[in-house]
């Protein structure tokens, strides 16, 4: 119950040392004040101010013993913050008494020393608040270092994007740098820079550039979360598979480096997803497996989708379905009897050319010569013609086509001959071509 | 309160609505100066005065952006074998014996008690688990294997025999329910207690509509069947998803969709005045208590006037060429039996519908199976056959996923007495055959493995939730990841369960 007490005392402590300190301040605002003849008064409240100073320090200076009990604070820092606190202590009583003994004996105390010793306490009151401040706070908090320091700015676009600088260092600060700091240094390890890394802690370096299996820090992110060893330890949230993997192919791939942009190393699609999900530059989401496979198949589709496109498209009655979002990969459909709706969007459709996976035209009307717009969907997979006037020279017009696995030319003009030719496709696996009833299929 | 005292309270008046009254006034009052204030700090942010302007403004962007929030969200999560599914459920528990899994081990077995060793004391059903003997009877009905696949099929499918080499038959479905409601409540909503939203609510919720005059999941219940058990409309329900994500059942006769037609003695002239005043109104409602139903009612009732013309024309089969209907088979000019549905499933397809589920009750056969089998399988195999033949020829099943099964199997043993040529079978949930044909799945493939009694699985099971992830895979959802939160949890489909079956994948 006791224990109790003092640490909820202690905890007081960091209110309670804003007392002296406003006292100190103010006893030495009022002395350079009284050099002026208009506050020449202020002389008079000097001494009284001195002694509430004196107590309220002593006050301090109790409850500040009782937080340090607690014993979770660095012991250099703390001996810095205790020792500063005697001194101001003693100080501001040593003045106090002098004060009071010159008062008794009517002596007049130079001002030049009377200055001199509130100085002193302001200086004294300085450091150890500062001292103070970097217990609570840590080290680097206000620190000379931190006014020197130049911010990165945000990236602009996923190519700006710097591996360490962007998304490497964050995210050891985030994680990690709570305990592994300069001040704290947990089992002797720092984040705060590469060297840092590899130099490592007790157990050895967290980092060996290009090696991630000897690197303590991935042994034990990658632990048993139950394990003793885990870290982040004390249930903090572990890392997520994005920050493992993306650690993992830093000190990989990137051989731990700094100034790595992303993209300039190969097999960097997971990272470039990262990169892009952490600062929200667009197209993707979901997977990295899925993302890779996808990219991995429909290698010239563009990064970048025309969305005005899409949008006009739209608003000419198409219907835009999107089938896969990395890359953005599309199923476009024509409802039927919409030719002008076709050829007043034959420009948008011509950006979207690449995206288009499967399409849907059939029963619009269009023969090959409203067609030709076709040709540029290099990816197409599955195309529908049915009901449409094409003919026999629809050959040439999917001949560059190479993806093209389904066909459907149902009542067409196209001859049997037309679709043998068609057949040769080099993709061409289903060819759909039923004239009024009778169905040929492969 | 004081008032309440001395004034004469009007009928109907309960001090707990009183309450609930005052209670909703002042959370809306809070709610409403909460966001009023908002407002107000956001006009002045965009440095513009007029309050309504700067309303207008955000709206409009809004809508600009959800292009680019399309293209930014995970749906679909891979890319999509199928864009739409006929799902044809055979409600009651279609026993596997006479129709895929062939046991011709049990025709010398006739008669003889079920040995422990196979049953190993699994629970039966209360209607047969007092039996005195437990006697093993073989399918009364012949087998031959067809297709180049070499699949064996019974006598009573000829027609689906035709197109076996489009199947992709799955012979070792297995359930947890025993009984019919709990065990087809779990095959729609992936829970066996009703509230859950069905298979073709999530899917319209999850990947929208490809038809907007159309609702995006249309069911159809077969009339010409034995309706010994009971079909709830829960079972195509949108449980906590949006009501405009329920399925809408297309009936038989004068009114396809009910309530969807004019009342009589008005000529609808001034019907979309009329919506569109309804609408503002509603909107007007929307803007004061944010309520999503509100939002999905006027959906709904954008989609009914849609649908007063679309609906004609698409239950309308007139323009069907004779053809068709010998395809299809006799019942199908009678609309509302199973082959004429299968015709209508057809014709919603080619319009985008994303979910077409038919029912066709009957399957139940605890006794007097052989003669049930027959009359159940007349209904329906001509009709299913042709509408996998109909969509393929059309080059619809390029991209279209045809399911076909019950809720659970049914025993190896005769329930009640046994004859030379009539018996029964009881539910059984361990082992039953399922088909899928068409887009995303291999043509002309069986799954999995029965033993001898087709009463174990001995390879490759698939579970109800294995068979929902796959579904939703070949529609390129990731089943782990299609969540939708619900009064504090994030629910799918398939639970915490279910695995994709990669096996079965084309």
């Amino acid at each position: 119950m006791l224990l109790d007490i003092s640490n909820f005392l202690g905890r007081l402590h960091p209110v309670l040392v804003h007392l002296p300190i406003g006292f100190l301040v103010v006893l030495a605002a009022f002395d350079l004040f009284s050099y002026s003849k208009r506050f020449k008064y202020l002389q008079a409240v000097l001494p009284l101010l001195t002694l509430f100073s004196f107590v309220a320090a002593v006050l301090a200076a109790v409850f500040g013993y009782l937080l340090s009990l607690e014993g979770d604070y660095p012991q250099q820092l703390l001996a810095n913050h205790r020792n500063g606190g005697w001194l101001l202590l003693i100080s501001t009583g040593c003045i106090a008494v002098i004060f009071y003994t010159s008062l008794r004996k009517r002596r007049h105390i130079p001002p030049v020393f009377q200055s001199s010793g509130f100085l002193l306490l302001l200086f004294l009151t300085v450091y150890v608040g500062h001292q103070g401040g970097n217990l609570t706070h840590g080290e680097d908090y206000l620190s000379w270092d931190l006014l020197q320091e130049k911010k990165r700015p945000r990236p602009d676009s996923l190519s700006a994007v710097l591996v360490y600088e962007d998304l490497i260092q964050p995210l050891l600060i985030k994680r990690c740098s709570q305990c592994h700091r300069d001040s704290k240094r947990k089992g002797q390890l720092s984040v705060r820079t590469i060297a840092d890394l590899i130099k490592g802690g007790k157990t050895g370096p967290a980092v060996v550039p290009g090696k991630p299996g000897e690197s303590e820090l991935m042994h034990r992110i990658l632990l048993d979360p139950s394990d003793k060893k885990f870290m982040p330890t004390d249930g903090k949230t572990p890392l997520t598979k994005d920050e493992t993997a993306l650690l993992n192919w830093w000190i990989e791939k990137g051989k731990a480096a700094v100034e790595i942009q992303v993209g300039s190393l190969p097999d960097t699609s997971k990272i470039r997803q990262i990169a892009a999900v952490t600062f929200g530059f667009g197209q993707t989401s979901g997977t990295f497996s899925q993302a890779e496979s996808g990219r991995s198949k429909y290698t010239d589709v563009p990064v970048q989708i025309d969305t005005l496109a899409i949008r006009q498209l739209r608003k000419e009655g198409f219907y835009v379905r999107i089938l896969l979002h990395d890359p953005v990969l599309l199923d476009i459909t024509l409802p039927p009897g919409h030719q002008g709706a076709w050829l007043s969007a034959e420009q948008a459709f011509g950006k979207l050319a690449k995206h288009v996976l499967w399409l849907n035209l059939s029963s619009s009307n269009l023969n090959e010569q409203h067609l030709k717009g076709i040709i540029a969907c290099s990816n197409l997979e599955k195309l529908r013609l049915d009901k449409n006037p094409v003919g026999d020279s629809l050959y040439v017009l999917l001949k560059p086509l190479h993806h093209l696995e389904a066909l459907n030319i149902s009542e067409t003009s196209v001859t049997a001959a037309g679709e043998e030719l068609l057949q040769q496709l080099p993709g061409l696996k289903r060819i759909y071509r039923r004239q009024t009833g009778v169905r040929t299929q492969f | 309160m004081c008032d309440s005292h001395s004034s004469p309270k009007p009928p109907g008046w309960s001090p707990e609505l009183d309450q609930l009254q005052k209670q909703l006034d002042r959370r809306r009052f809070l709610s409403r100066t909460a966001m009023g204030l908002g407002s107000i700090a956001l006009g002045s942010l965009m440095g513009n005065t007029l309050l309504g302007k700067s309303i207008c403004k955000i709206a409009t962007e809004d809508a600009s952006l959800s292009l680019e929030q399309e293209i930014l969200q995970a749906i679909p999560h891979l890319l999509p074998k199928a864009k739409r599914v006929v799902y044809l459920f055979m409600s009651g528990g279609p026993s596997q014996f006479e129709t895929f899994d062939y046991k011709p081990k049990l025709l010398d077995m006739f008669g003889q008690p079920l040995p422990d060793s196979v049953r190993q004391g699994q629970r039966l059903t209360g209607m047969s688990a007092g039996q005195a003997i437990l006697p093993v009877v073989p399918s009364i009905y012949k087998f031959n294997q067809y297709g180049q696949s070499n699949t064996w099929v019974s006598e009573l499918l000829p027609h689906t025999a035709q197109v076996v080499d489009d199947l992709c038959i799955i012979k070792s479905v297995h359930s947890e329910a025993i009984n019919h409601d709990p065990a087809i409540t779990f095959f729609q909503t992936g829970n066996q207690l009703p509230g859950r939203p069905s298979i073709g609510s999530w899917i319209s919720y999850g990947l929208g509509t490809d038809n907007q005059n159309l609702p995006s999941f249309i069911v159809l219940v077969s009339k010409n069947a034995v309706k010994d058990q009971p079909l709830y409309a829960r079972l195509w329900g949108n449980g906590f998803l949006a009501s405009e994500h329920q399925g809408v059942q297309f009936r038989a006769g004068k009114d396809p969709v009910l309530f969807l037609d004019n009342p009589e003695g008005y000529d609808g002239e001034d019907r979309e005045e009329m919506l569109q005043s309804l609408k503002e109104l509603n909107t007007y409602q929307n803007e004061v208590n944010k309520d999503p139903e509100v939002d999905a009612r006027i959906a709904q009732y954008e989609m009914a006037y849609r649908m007063q013309t679309s609906i004609p024309d698409v239950m309308s089969v007139k323009d069907e060429p004779d053809e068709v209907f010998e395809l299809y088979g006799p019942d199908s000019r009678d609309s509302g039996t199973y082959a004429a549905n299968c015709i209508l499933a057809r014709k919603l397809l080619e319009k985008d519908v994303k979910f077409v589920q038919l029912y066709h009750q009957g399957w139940d056969h605890h006794g007097g199976l052989p003669a049930g089998m027959a009359k159940q399988c007349k209904d329906t195999d001509q009709a299913t056959a042709a509408l996998i033949k109909d969509l393929k020829r059309r080059g619809l099943l390029e991209d279209t996923l045809v399911i076909w099964g019950g809720e659970f199997g049914r025993t190896v043993y005769s329930q009640g007495k046994l004859f030379p040529d009539n018996y029964g079978r009881d539910h059984h949930p361990r082992n039953f055959t399922m088909w899928m044909a068409g887009a995303g799945v291999k043509a002309g493939f069986s799954y999995g493995e029965t033993d001898d009694f087709s009463y174990n699985i001995v390879k490759d099971p698939v579970h109800v939730h294995d068979f929902q992830a796959t579904l939703l895979h070949i529609l390129g959802i990731d089943h782990e990841r299609f969540t939708y939160k619900y009064q504090g949890r994030r629910f799918r489909l398939t639970d915490v369960h279910g695995h994709v079956i990669k096996e079965l994948l084309s």
